[in-house]
């Protein structure tokens, strides 16, 4: 049942973003995770805590390395030394895949480390589809990009959203990561509908999930990744099972971060939505 | 979407640089947008920047585009404040809050790595902050505390253990200079920001110290990072070890010291060197024609 991906990349399961918090319990409990997220550049520049306990866990467990700082829609000219930075991390914790987002975080030589979005347009495309291709052939590997959660629009795009997502992937030959709490708090701030961004999404590229919760400010939404699923997501999610079948899930917390087994057990409501489409976990 | 939308755009390249010199403009994006730099690269200004930035059912452009400021002011303070949360409470909540706006000012982040972005606080103290009150002790205890960051990511490195260091014959010791751990760092400080630093960790009420020599170190153990206050004789050997001295000469420095007695320290000294390898800071050790 479902979409299968095309580089054959596994259905992980389900999976918690590791965070800092919680690296004496993991490391004491050896807690039944299916697999790990990282924050890849929280281990990029360190020689510290974080990469002891990172190597400890992905000596147990599978890591995707997810990243915050590739800065792909950037005018400036790509960071090599960022990227061969990020190149020996995915070796080392042996990352069954790696990504960021569709976005910019800085220009000229400036990182606002920011998710900032870019207008969706032809000029954009191409430019963003160059450098996915350079960076996929230096990686040796499919990027997995993520659409950002956005809060303004650009009087210059020509298209939406999911229209570029699409054709970005599909010229560049990208992978995707689909964050439904993304879509959802996008779809609060440029009032668009889920469903009609969700059936447009090329599944047979879509790799992972992303869950989250968000901050609903009443007249926009912010993606703070600081509580439970609503449940406007989990019905992306479960529209997203439906056309795609089983995917690797994961559930991002970063902000009041409670017990692993609080974040363990709310990445695993997603399990239900499994069951309802047959999909085994 | 329309083509006349389209044509209302701007290379890439030019949307970037002004986009990020409006939502990083020190006094919010409405200065930012009629700020020479940014109209000089996109001619729109706040009475029209729909003409770039669309507004929402519930949001107007300007709304929009702040949401962006905001985010990136917030997430560079909270970085600060992590880094230097001693200063953020010697300075206090309203005066932290201007000195973390004029530091993202002066010394925007240029690093992949939010962890390099403090880099520049402690000397930003010490030299671009002069009406800053207390500035001598801040930017000492912003050195102390940058110091903690840096020795928790330093390279790791094999020290040499205590049984290899003593293993070495007596008559090599007076010409041996040691090589000390990426993850070692050393202060010789005007005031107790040491001390000041513990209280204001263990919620003692504490004042801002008073001119008060006071030397120390961080080092890193097992991946935890302590510091340690240190007396002036092994301050005096461990810096002049740092500074490339041999054992003999660190000694003798030490032995220099007002009130020091040469015999006193002999029967002191090799226990500090036990006492230092044990907590690992020689990575190396160079002795004569090695």
């Amino acid at each position: 049942m479902g979409i299968p991906n095309r580089w054959n990349l596994p259905d992980l399961g389900f999976g918690v973003g590791l965070r800092t918090v919680h690296y004496p319990h993991i490391t004491t409990e050896w807690p039944k995770v299916d697999w790990f997220e990282i924050l890849s550049e929280n281990y990029m520049n360190t020689e510290g805590r974080p990469l002891y306990y990172l190597d400890m866990i992905a000596e147990r467990y599978p890591i995707v390395m997810h990243g915050v700082s590739m800065s792909i829609g950037s005018t400036d000219p790509i960071d090599w030394e960022y990227m061969k930075a990020l190149k020996a991390l995915a070796a080392r914790v042996k990352a069954v895949w790696m990504g960021d987002h569709v976005c910019w975080t800085g220009v000229a030589g400036r990182n606002t480390h920011d998710l900032l979005p870019i207008p969706y347009n032809e000029p954009s495309l191409k430019h963003l589809v160059e450098r996915i291709r350079a960076i996929q052939d230096f990686m040796e590997r499919p990027l997995v990009l993520e659409n950002p959660s956005t809060y303004m629009t650009f009087a210059s795009s020509t298209m939406t959203e999911e229209e570029f997502i699409l054709r970005m992937a599909e010229e560049a030959d990208c992978a995707l990561l689909l964050d439904v709490n993304n879509v959802y708090v996008s779809s609060r701030n440029h009032d668009f509908a889920c469903e009609t961004y969700l059936d447009r999404i090329p599944y047979d590229r879509v790799v992972q999930i992303h869950l989250a919760g968000h901050t609903d400010k009443g007249t926009h939404c912010i993606d703070t990744h600081d509580g439970p699923v609503i449940d406007p997501v989990w019905a992306n999610y479960a529209r997203v099972m439906e056309q795609a079948g089983g995917r690797a899930t994961l559930l991002e917390w970063d902000d009041k971060i409670p017990t692993f087994e609080e974040v363990h057990a709310e990445v695993l409501r997603a399990k239900k939505f499994r069951a309802q489409i047959g999909v085994g976990v | 979407m329309s083509k006349a939308r389209a044509q209302a755009g701007f290379d890439l390249a030019t949307t970037q640089r002004w986009v990020h010199s409006v939502i990083t403009h020190p006094g919010g994006i409405h200065e930012g947008l009629a700020s020479d730099e940014s109209r000089a690269l996109v001619n729109v200004g706040n009475e029209d920047l729909e003409k770039a930035i669309l507004p929402s059912k519930n949001l107007s452009a300007h709304e929009r585009i702040e949401i962006y400021s905001n985010m990136i002011v917030w997430r560079l303070i909270e970085c600060l404040a992590g880094d230097y949360s001693t200063v953020q409470h010697a300075v206090g909540e309203d005066a932290w809050d201007a000195l973390a706006r004029a530091y993202i000012a002066a010394h925007p982040s240029e690093h992949y790595s939010l962890n390099c972005f403090g880099a520049h606080f402690p000397s930003f103290l010490r030299d671009e902050a002069p009406e800053l009150k207390n500035r001598h002790v801040l930017a000492e205890l912003a050195d102390l505390e940058w110091a903690l960051q840096e020795v928790f990511d330093a390279p790791r490195m094999e020290p040499l253990s205590r049984v290899q260091l003593m293993a070495f014959p007596q008559d090599l010791w007076p010409e041996m200079r040691m090589k000390f751990v990426p993850a070692f760092r050393l202060f010789a400080f005007k005031y107790p920001v040491n001390a000041y630093l513990q209280a204001v960790r263990e919620e003692r009420k504490v004042r801002i110290p008073r001119l008060r020599a006071s030397y120390v170190f961080v080092r890193r153990e097992n991946f935890r990072v302590y510091r340690e206050d240190l007396d002036l004789p092994r301050y005096t050997i461990l810096s002049t070890l740092r500074q490339g001295g041999s054992v003999g000469d660190a000694i003798e420095a030490a032995a220099g010291l007002p009130g020091v007695k040469f015999e006193t320290l002999g029967k002191k000294v090799g226990g500090w060197f036990q006492d230092w390898a044990g907590m690992g800071l020689f990575e190396s050790v160079e002795t004569r024609g090695a």
